[in-house]
Parts: C-alpha cells; sequence; structure tokens
C-alpha cells in the first residue's frame, strides 16, 4: 500500500462512524445503500475497511436503531436508522472533526501556500 | 460472491456466534453483493479491503457486533481436571491394598528386605534403612544353610546361633540382589513399610477428593458459589 493510501486509511478511520451517522440522517438505510450514499458524496470504500464492521459496532453501543424491511422487491434487509443517542454523538463527533482540522489546517495550511505556484 | 459469504459462515461457525446472528449476517450480505453485482460494481467497493480476506472481515463483524461466544476458560482443561482426581484416587487406592496386603504377609517377627551387591558376595551388606529405628546399620557376614546354594547367600548377625530361614530373591539386574531376611535387627520392616503405604494411601485419597470437591478446586468452587 502506498504511503498516500495508507494515509488516507489512517484519516477516514478515525471519522468513518461519523460518515455513516451523518449518512442515516437522510434516513433508514441497508450496508450496501449507505455504501452508495457515501460515495454519491464523493467517499468511496474501496480500500479502505468495510462499514459492517462499524455498523456493527454502531448497534452494540445503541448509536443506531435497526429493523428488519424489504427494499424494491428485493429480500429482507436490515435497516439502520438513527437513534437520540446517535444525534448527540454525531454532534459531538463532528465538533471534534472540525477542530481537529482546523488545527491540522493551520499547520498545513501554510505549507500548502508555500507549495502553490 | 456466494463463495465469500460461505467463508464467512465457516468462520462465524467457528466462532460459535449464534445461529440466528450468523444467518441474519449471512442473508444481509449475500443480499448487498447481489445488489452491488446486478449494478456491476465490485465487492471490493461494498466490502472494502474485507473482500480480499472474508474470514478476518467475519471475525470483525461480529467482534464488533459482540456476538461472538468467548470460550468457556474451563471447558477445554476440565476433562482433564476431572481425570486427574480419578487417577489420584485410584493410585491411591491401589497404595492402600498393597499396603493391607503387606501388612497381612508381613511375619510375627519383622521381615527385611535387604540389599547385597552381587559384585561381591562374600560381603553382603544389609543396607541401612531410614525406617529402622533401633541400632546402628550392621554389617552382615554371608553363610551357608543346608541345601542352599553357594550364589544364594543369607544374611545375618553373627551372634545369633539359632538357624535362620531366609528368603532369597534372586533378580535379574546386574547390581544388586534383594533378599527379605527374617530377623529383628536390621533392613526394612514389612509392617512398618506397609503401614506408611496404607498412610499415604489414604493421603491420596483424602488429597484427591479435596481435589474433587467444590473447596479444593478454584474453578468448581466459583461455579458451585455462581449456583
Amino acid at each position: 500500500m502506498a504511503s498516500g493510501e495508507r494515509r488516507r486509511t489512517e484519516l477516514l478511520r478515525g471519522v468513518l462512524d461519523l460518515c455513516l451517522l451523518a449518512v442515516m440522517q437522510e434516513g433508514p438505510a441497508y450496508g450496501y445503500e449507505m455504501t452508495k450514499r457515501l460515495r454519491a458524496r464523493g467517499l468511496s470504500i474501496v480500500g479502505e475497511g468495510s462499514i459492517y464492521p462499524l455498523l456493527g459496532r454502531l448497534e452494540r453501543e445503541g448509536l443506531v436503531e435497526t429493523y428488519r424491511g424489504t427494499s424494491n422487491g428485493g429480500p429482507p434487509r436490515k435497516y439502520y436508522s438513527a437513534s437520540l443517542e446517535e444525534q448527540r454523538t454525531l454532534a459531538a463527533g463532528v465538533s471534534e472533526w472540525r477542530a481537529a482540522r482546523d488545527a491540522v489546517d493551520a499547520v498545513l495550511g501554510l505549507v500548502e501556500a508555500e507549495v502553490a505556484p | 460472491m456466494s463463495e465469500f459469504v460461505e467463508e464467512c459462515r465457516r468462520e462465524w461457525k467457528r466462532l460459535r456466534v449464534p445461529d440466528p446472528v450468523a444467518n441474519e449476517m449471512a442473508a444481509d450480505l449475500a443480499a448487498d453483493l447481489a445488489e452491488a453485482d446486478a449494478e456491476g460494481a465490485s465487492a471490493e467497493e461494498v466490502l472494502g479491503s474485507g473482500a480480499f480476506d472474508p474470514r478476518s472481515f467475519a471475525a470483525a463483524w461480529a467482534g464488533e457486533r459482540g456476538v461472538i461466544q468467548p470460550p468457556s476458560p474451563t471447558a477445554e482443561s476440565s476433562g482433564r481436571r476431572s481425570r486427574l482426581p480419578a487417577a489420584i484416587a485410584a493410585f491411591a487406592l491401589i497404595t492402600i491394598i498393597g499396603a493391607v496386603l503387606a501388612i497381612l504377609a508381613a511375619p510375627s517377627h519383622p521381615a527385611r528386605l535387604a540389599f547385597a551387591s552381587t559384585f561381591r558376595p562374600a560381603l553382603g551388606v544389609v543396607v541401612p534403612s531410614p525406617f529402622r529405628l533401633g541400632g546402628p546399620p550392621r554389617i552382615a557376614r554371608p553363610g551357608l544353610r543346608g541345601n542352599v546354594p553357594p550364589r544364594l547367600r543369607f544374611f545375618g548377625p553373627p551372634r545369633i546361633g539359632r538357624p535362620r530361614v531366609s528368603v532369597v530373591v534372586p533378580q535379574p539386574g546386574p547390581a544388586t540382589r534383594v533378599f527379605a531376611v527374617a530377623g529383628n535387627d536390621s533392613g526394612l520392616n514389612l509392617r512398618r513399610i506397609g503401614l506408611l503405604l496404607l498412610l499415604a494411601g489414604v493421603v491420596g485419597l483424602v488429597l484427591s477428593t479435596l481435589y474433587g470437591s467444590p473447596w479444593g478446586n478454584p474453578n468448581r468452587r466459583s461455579r458451585w458459589h455462581a449456583a
């Protein structure tokens, strides 16, 4: 794995659960449907860790509610929906992400300005 | 695709994931993979890097869901542990039986076991017994009586003039021969040996009983208290 890919993986690992919680804000979704929502927003998990273990952890921690339902006549799927706890966790996580992002930007932004033509 | 799901199933079974949970995860996974396949998406787009290692993927998913049944720490060793007290008890019983036989077989005059070097037949030595209570170890003098072949010698204190009956047990070993000698002045006391064996057997029996009981085995004790 190239260093760029490895760095991207490491960066995503800390926030992928927040991304899943965020796409659940659009409405209940099953596993692959969430993958498609992420992809639609420009975030592909190709080469990254699977979302299924993350969904399992979110379920175990009570951050999501689940139920089984059918989708467009397909087989029954497990749908994940946001819980009240999820709202608080997502809000706190987004706040932490933005703080970290701003701090990193404050450092790397200068470097980028110097490198940019 | 289905091969990937089957591999996951096998891993969940190995990890003792409850069947209903494993079936649910397998059904969701199969449906997602089928949908992705129908849309022309690769398995990697659904599973990420987990697409290349179904066993790790399955273990991670089940682990994060918290549905892996932890192996019982005592399940594997419980069989071994349960056999140990039984083995100790059996050995103790055999020891007790042997001790009783030794005590019953012992003559009214204590018999002793003496060890003599076959390399020095003229200077048979009665090995001082650690169980012997009275008197210092004695050097016995070999002698011949009646029709006893020359190679079978008996050992006894020269000061006792009466005939002595010796039980000679020739051993095939090259170094020593064991003699059971009638007398009361040296060697191993069979009755005392029997009593010591009896004591050891009883101690072994008690230990095996304690080990097999809830008070002697911490694992059983914890289960007993839990119950």
